[in-house]
């Protein structure tokens, strides 16, 4: 018999196991399903929170002072020479009227500042930092970089700010990997759990098949098409509660707690990832819980 | 066809389930191996199918040492034994038809020809009228006729039998042993292990005496 009608006695096998054993199957999809939504959660706030506490990082500037009055054209030269310095993004020259005004409507009342002329205030330029340059060493270096120009007069910066920033995202960081790690290895164990309840259930049918003579991939594949057929629903379950979960929340929480439910990637894209991580869930747990029957 | 040479075996590393065991059993023989419940009969028979390895000695089956068997090599072998189990082995959720067929579809035989060997073998040892019953709902001799249906449905060369006649009535063992000397008619080399002395009296056959793991001619 060629390896067409080998396939499909695995396939009628494995669905006809599947029909046997209904409730198993079902219960083992559906716990995947809630296990793959729990982690596709976790997996989703991390990414939205860390978003959030990346843009907080923009805050982390950079003001440059420098000697005497300038005129349009040093500034413009002032500016592209900053803007060539290692680990600057970006620069905004802030004149001393502008920062007069700045001033002002920070303050709200005109009446404080009526005697200040905004030539008492200096003129300044606003740089803001490669992301990649946000932690305090690598900021102070760039601050360093900066004091050489000769020209410049200070630079200031808050390090303070830096330090708190860089330790927040450290500790998130570290918060996460520990959590996804519990989390994985709960996810794991919970489902070779589940699916050694499959194969448990066709133990006594493993010890014959190989009593007359089943080759190890003939034993095998019907159970990796069932870890397939359960995977792929666990996938679905687990999009369906995915959704499920931002349609409940969205329309009830306030904004600043929006990234609960704000989905990192396209539906479509969500549905290949999570049914891809069924299908490899599945078929990982049939094998580890088979692998115990298979020394028979 | 099998030889065995100074084999011995130890399941716990003292006591010897077979101590320095020597036969040669021909091509179309039949052997009746006996002795005492605990002689080393079964361990013998499990030898000779892979299920157990000798401690020490050699096995050679069909010109091929298998004396520490490698695992890939195992299924092969098993499809040219029958092997009729103490316990029968019938799985209870599935019918008497596909407990048959299944000797066959590991063999990766196709559905058609599969089907046709299993209704002969089937009517061969009249139980046709059980195919689509569960072993459960089966007599004990009714059980084991379907388990020696799925030994014989690959026409193997060689069929291994643990005590069949072990729960059966004094009738049916005569029908089961007679059943067997047909098969062996038939050029099927036939290894039976039994410690019914009757059964060995009734017919002329070869016996292999074992006592305490060792033969006693
Ligand atoms: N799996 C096993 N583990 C340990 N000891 C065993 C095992 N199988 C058999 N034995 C021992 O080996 C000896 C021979 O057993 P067995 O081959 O079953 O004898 P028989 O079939 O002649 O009754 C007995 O002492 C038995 O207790
Ligand atoms: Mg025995």
């Amino acid at each position: 018999m060629g390896p067409v009608s080998n396939a499909l006695y695995f396939i009628t096998d494995a669905l006809g196991s599947l029909r046997a054993n209904t409730l198993t199957a079902l219960f083992t999809s559906v716990t995947l399903g809630f296990a793959l939504a729990i982690f596709a959660l976790f997996a989703l706030l991390f990414m939205n929170l860390n978003f959030a506490l990346g843009t907080l990082g923009d805050r982390t500037n950079v003001v440059v002072y420098f000697d005497g009055a300038t005129k349009g054209a040093e500034v413009k030269k002032y500016s592209t020479l900053i803007e060539a310095a290692e680990g600057v993004r970006s620069v905004t020259y802030v004149s001393s009227a502008t920062a007069l005004g700045e001033l002002k409507s920070e303050f709200g009342g005109q009446d404080l500042f009526s005697g200040i002329d905004s030539a008492m205030l200096p003129a300044s330029f606003e740089v803001m930092i490669e992301t990649e340059y946000r932690e305090p060493e690598d900021l102070a270096g760039v601050v360093a970089g900066l004091k050489k120009l000769k020209w410049v007069e200070s630079v200031e910066y808050s390090a303070e700010w830096a330090a708190t920033l860089s330790s927040v995202l450290r500790f998130v960081e570290v918060a996460a990997l520990a959590f996804g790690l519990f989390l994985a290895i709960a996810t794991i164990f919970i489902i070779t759990n589940t699916i050694r309840l499959t194969v448990y259930a066709r133990r006594d049918e493993i010890e014959v098949m190989r009593l007359v003579g089943a080759s190890d991939f003939f034993i095998k594949a019907p159970f990796f098409i069932e870890g397939v057929v359960q995977g792929l629903f666990g996938g679905l379950i687990s999009l369906g509660l995915l959704l499920l979960w931002r349609w409940i929340l969205a329309a009830n929480i306030p904004d600043y707690l929006s990234f609960m439910v704000v989905l990192p990637a396209s539906t479509v894209t969500l549905l290949i990832i999570l049914v891809l991580a069924g299908v490899a869930t599945g078929v990982a747990g049939s094998f580890i819980s088979m692998a115990k029957f298979m020394k028979i | 066809m099998i030889d065995m040479f100074h084999v011995s075996k130890s399941y716990d590393g003292n006591t010897k389930a077979l101590d320095d065991v020597t036969i040669k059993i021909d091509k179309g023989e039949f052997l009746f191996i006996t002795g005492p419940s605990g002689a080393g009969k079964s361990t013998l028979l499990k030898i000779i199918f892979g299920s157990e390895s000798p401690t020490e000695g050699q096995i050679i089956i069909d010109g091929r040492n298998y004396y520490r068997i490698p695992r890939k090599e195992i299924p092969p072998l098993r499809r040219r034994i029958g092997f009729v189990f103490q316990d029968f082995k019938l799985l209870s959720n599935k019918t008497v038809y596909e407990n048959v067929a299944l000797a066959l579809n590991v063999m990766g035989v196709g559905q058609r020809e599969v089907r046709r060997r299993v209704l002969r073998i089937l009517s061969y040892l009249k139980i046709q009228h059980r195919a689509n019953f569960s072993p459960m709902s089966l007599s004990g001799g009714e059980q084991q006729r379907v388990a020696i249906a799925r030994a014989l449905v690959k026409e193997p060369a060689i069929i291994l039998a643990d005590e069949p006649t072990g729960n059966l009535d004094p009738e049916l063992s005569i029908d089961t042993i007679e059943l067997f000397k047909e098969v062996n008619n038939k050029g099927t080399t036939v290894i039976i292990a039994t410690h019914d002395k009757s059964l060995i009296e009734r017919y002329a056959k070869r016996t292999a005496h074992l006592e305490a793991g060792r033969f006693t001619y």
